[in-house]
């Protein structure tokens, strides 16, 4: 630990190396810049607050120097501070381009700054609250009883994980199985993976949320309580695999709870198996998808867990599907603005963002924008005034015959 | 024009002003939160901690016009920054006051393809200028560094980049500048002196006044708009890099003496070994291994041409040079493979292509930059290595956690001038979350620039960690009439004090 701080409980004594060592060079603010290989200025930024609000402190760099300024106490929280710090979509944005150029991770001081907030009683903010207490009271955000999480299973015959011992958990997520227009996208799933025989089951209204608002939010208290309520489920079902299709349980049930302890089972997300599932030819996409759209990347799939390909080899699969790839996508993605409690506390700007994504997709021939991650699908369809935004496995479901189900 | 005394501890005062403020840009662009100050008080220089007062993001020439005569009014200081990246302590305000964020003003308004410019506000990153240029077969030569460095502030601040013994460093690239003056007056130089003449030539009517604005650091006004040269992109470019076996730098020299006066390659430095492996990989296992394959000295030789009849021209002409010399070629093989493990991390710097992969290891990147002769090099490498003894022999840098040893000095010597002078850099690790470290490295800093200002080198611009020293507080005091004149300039065009005050260390009797 350094010697500016000595705490050994706050979060950000473990991160002050990154904030002490940014050395201002700005490149968390743009894409990586391949010599001749972009076509248009108007799509070079990539942190959306940043963006927006322009002034240091909504990039990852400002960041760091409110890092400095909580560590020696210069700074007290303020209403700007919180907003900066709240506006960050954790994105990752910063962390693929610093990271590996620098060895530095400014989203770390990102993630510990919040938890401090937490820690000094200055957040979660009130937007948050309902937030929370949902989950207090219901075991999900979305302020939906617990029964309604089963509901989108009715009548599909899937097995009961707890009971029957499948190979396969299908991990429905809170956003998936709770919210209306996005439950068609789990039960397509769902009949993908039984078309192509898939020993799967699902844990209906058992499942417990996988605790990924609380942790970006930088509840680290109530996330630790919940990852392992979760983990320990999880394991008692003896599954070899979880399979999600959401990005946000994917990355935080991958990456973040095998910090805790190594799991007996391994998380794939959705589009990996389903990728797999076309190429081994157990899925046959035959129907045509006569479709011009872009791939929009979900941080917590691409950028946090490296999935790029999976989605496109889908979609290059579906006859009659033109992909288009953005200026921004890959490890230079824009965010869609939804993630990490932004679009609960401030939804104008999840909103503007992505209006940003939509603007460049269409600005780029596509007609529809295609994703993988119900974050995003709310919020850029939300956003849409006019452009589809659709979802991978629904494509995939009509290509083979599923599609109306 | 009345001046009002400012004292920054009115709070009513900054309101004031943050008031007015907003009347001029807009509401949301201004702010005097101490969230949003912080953002603006550090960098990766020796440069201690200073917030502004108020930070503005302006959009336009008028709207800086308006800001700068309200600061004349309450007797502010206004400290401009373009991209802020110079990590020279540039764009910490010494005095408080208004921090002129300029990051919105970053439009191509033009690119005269036929003529070989561009017109650019102060903002545009050489990232998006190159790519947009590169479209016409065109380039700006730029420094060997990030592509988020401004086009415009790197020019103005002496630039100099692997194509500069060919092209020049930033300011013969200029050709012609808007300001708006500390009075809130516009001027522009260059030809663009006389109205409709922009393009035409670096040079002015007459004396030329563009040289006061060079490397100026805001004291003299805000620069708003520059049109500078661009150059053709060769067709054909091939990469060789000839090696020197030995530790000494003499014969690096002697090469480059040779190489920039036959006047065949377009672009050409000095790379050590280690250099070569943090611009290649992330992996410490992998860095050191690269360390061990390839020779201590190398220079970087790359020639262009029309088509591959002129590239392999010049390429028998180096192979003459290299064998005359004694010199040896890197294999071709290994060169490719260095080349795309560095193609890899591509970002705009051409060829060389490296970027902030300096930084990577945890330690701050540190280094004292001037202009010498390139047969003072070896010397000067030999002194500097031996000052670096001194001061960190006996420090554990292990403690300073992931920096590198701060004793492993390297040395990059960049020709320029068809070889009449060069820049050197010297670098080396310190780690800046411990204070120990910070300390020895500034006391080192302090220690090397007057070894180097002894020895005839010129810190020509204020660069890297020791930036504001090196340049301002040690080598202003050795600069007499020249320091005592800019002054008498600087109290004439600014008499207010108010255009980045604190800078260059300039005599100014009156402050
Ligand atoms: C790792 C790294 C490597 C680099 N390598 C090189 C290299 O090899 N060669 C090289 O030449 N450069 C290199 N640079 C870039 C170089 O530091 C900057 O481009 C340069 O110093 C100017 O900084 P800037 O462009 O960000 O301008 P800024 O930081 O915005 O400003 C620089 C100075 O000019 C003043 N200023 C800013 N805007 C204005 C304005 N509009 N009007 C008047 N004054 C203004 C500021 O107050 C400040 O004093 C490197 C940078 C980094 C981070
Ligand atoms: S956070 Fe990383 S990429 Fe951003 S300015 Fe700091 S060092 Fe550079
Ligand atoms: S995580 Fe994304 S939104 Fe947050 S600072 Fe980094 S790039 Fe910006």
């Amino acid at each position: 630990m350094s010697e500016f701080n000595r705490d050994p409980y706050d979060p950000l004594a473990q991160v002050q190396k990154w904030a002490y060592r940014c050395s201002k060079c700005s490149l968390c603010k743009y894409i990586h810049v391949y010599q001749g290989e972009y076509e248009d200025p108007r799509f070079v930024d990539m942190c959306p607050p940043g963006k927006k609000w322009r002034f240091e402190a909504y990039y990852a760099s400002g960041k760091q120097d409110i890092a400095r300024g909580l560590i020696t106490g210069q700074l007290d929280y303020t209403e700007k501070l919180l907003h900066a710090l709240y506006t960050c979509t954790q994105c990752g944005g910063c962390m693929s381009v610093c990271a590996p150029y620098s060895g530095k991770d400014p989203l770390k001081t990102i993630t510990a700054l919040r938890e401090r907030a937490v820690r000094d009683g200055a957040a979660p903010l009130p937007e948050h609250e309902p937030l929370l207490k949902s989950l207090e009271n219901y075991g999900n955000p979305w302020q939906a009883p617990k029964q309604k999480r089963a509901a989108w299973a009715r009548k599909m015959g899937v097995k009961d994980a707890d009971k029957q011992s499948p190979e396969v958990l299908l991990y429905a997520g809170c956003t998936y199985s709770l919210d209306a227009n996005l439950t068609g996208t789990l039960q397509r799933a769902a009949a993908l993976m039984q078309k192509a025989g898939v020993d799967f089951g699902i844990l209906g209204d058992k499942e417990l949320c996988c605790g990924s608002t609380v942790l970006r939010i930088g509840d680290r208290e109530t996330y630790l309580r919940m990852a392992h309520e979760n983990m320990d489920m999880l394991e008692s079902l003896g599954v070899k695999t979880v399979v999600t299709g959401c990005a946000g349980c994917y990355s935080v049930m991958g990456e973040e709870y095998p910090e805790i302890r190594k799991p007996s089972y391994k998380v794939v997300h959705m589009v990996e198996m389903l990728a797999d599932l076309v190429a081994d030819g157990a899925l046959e996409p035959e129907a045509e998808v006569a479709m011009k759209a872009a791939y929009h990347d979900p941080c917590h799939l691409g950028r946090y867990c490296g999935v790029y390909d999976p989605p496109r080899d889908i979609l290059r699969a579906l006859p009659g599907f033109e992909l288009v790839e953005m200026q921004r996508s890959r490890d230079n993605s824009w965010c869609c603005g939804a993630g990490a409690g932004v679009r609960t506390a401030f939804p104008e700007f999840a909103e503007w963002a992505a209006r940003e994504r939509l603007y460049e997709a269409s600005e780029h021939g596509a007609e529809a924008l295609v994703t993988a991650c119900p974050f995003c699908e709310q919020n850029l369809r939300g956003a849409s005034d006019g452009m589809e935004v659709r979802n991978v496995i629904e494509l995939l479901a009509e290509s083979v015959g599923l599609g109306g189900e | 024009m009345a001046v009002r005394p400012y004292d920054p501890t009115v709070e009513e005062t900054v309101e004031e002003v943050v008031g007015l403020l907003q009347e001029v840009v807009g509401e949301e662009w201004v702010s005097n939160d101490p969230a949003i100050l912080i953002g603006y008080s550090k960098d990766n220089s020796f440069e201690t901690a200073k917030k502004p007062h108020i930070v503005v993001l302006p959009e336009t020439t008028e709207q800086v016009q308006e800001i700068v005569r309200l600061a004349g009014r309450f007797g502010m200081a206004v400290t401009p920054a373009s991209t802020a990246i110079n990590c020279a302590g540039g764009c910490i305000p010494q005095r408080g006051g208004i921090l002129l964020d300029l990051r919105r003003m970053d439009r191509i308004l033009d690119i005269d393809e036929q003529n070989m410019t561009i017109t650019i506000q102060p903002s545009v990153r050489f990232g998006v200028a190159q790519n947009m240029l590169r479209k016409k077969g065109l380039y700006a030569v730029n420094p060997s560094g990030p592509h988020t460095a401004g086009v415009a502030t790197n020019h103005m601040d002496k630039g100099i980049g692997m194509p500069a013994n060919k092209y020049g460093v930033g300011p013969d690239h200029i050709v012609s500048m808007t300001f708006v003056m500390p009075d809130g007056e516009i001027l522009k130089t260059g030809s663009g002196a006389l109205p409709g003449a922009e393009k035409v030539c670096v040079e002015g009517p007459g004396p030329d006044m563009s040289g006061l604005f060079h490397s100026s650091m805001g004291i003299f006004g805000v620069m708003t708009e520059m049109t500078t040269q661009v150059y053709e992109w060769p067709a054909v470019e091939v990469l060789k890099v000839v090696t020197f076996e030995t530790e000494d730098l003499n014969s690096v020299s002697e090469f480059f003496y040779e190489v920039t006066r036959e006047d065949f390659v377009n672009e050409c430095s000095h790379l050590q070994d280690a250099y070569f492996s943090w611009f290649a990989t992330e992996d410490d296992e992998v860095a050191e291994s690269i360390v061990e394959y390839i020779p201590r000295n190398n220079a970087i030789v790359i020639l262009g041409g029309e088509d591959e009849e002129e590239a392999r021209l010049k390429e028998e002409q180096l192979l003459r040079l290299v064998e005359r010399g004694g010199y040896e070629l890197m294999d071709d093989s290994i060169v490719e493979m260095l080349s795309e493990m560095i193609g890899d991390i591509t970002y705009e710097c051409k060829v060389l292509q490296c970027t902030m992969r300096v930084t990577r290891f945890f330690g701050s990147f540190q280094v004292v930059w001037f202009n010498s002769c390139l047969d003072r090099v070896s010397d000067l490498h030999k002194k500097y290595q031996r000052l670096a003894d001194k001061h960190f022999r006996d420090t554990d840098w292990r403690l300073w956690k992931e920096a590198f040893p701060p004793t492993e000095v390297t040395v990059y010597t960049q020709p320029l001038e068809f070889g009449r002078s060069c820049m050197l850099e010297l670098d080396f690790f310190i780690s800046f979350d411990d204070s120990e470290s910070v300390k020895r490295g500034l006391a080192f800093g302090y220690d090397a620039i007057n070894m180097v200002l002894d020895d005839g080198g010129l810190f020509d611009r204020p660069y890297g960690g020791y930036g504001g020293f090196s340049f301002g507080t040690l080598q202003t005091p050795r600069l007499g009439t020249y320091a005592d004149l800019l002054g008498e300039l600087k109290r004439d065009i600014d008499p207010g004090n108010i255009m980045a005050p604190g800078r260059l260390n300039l005599p100014l009797a009156s402050t």
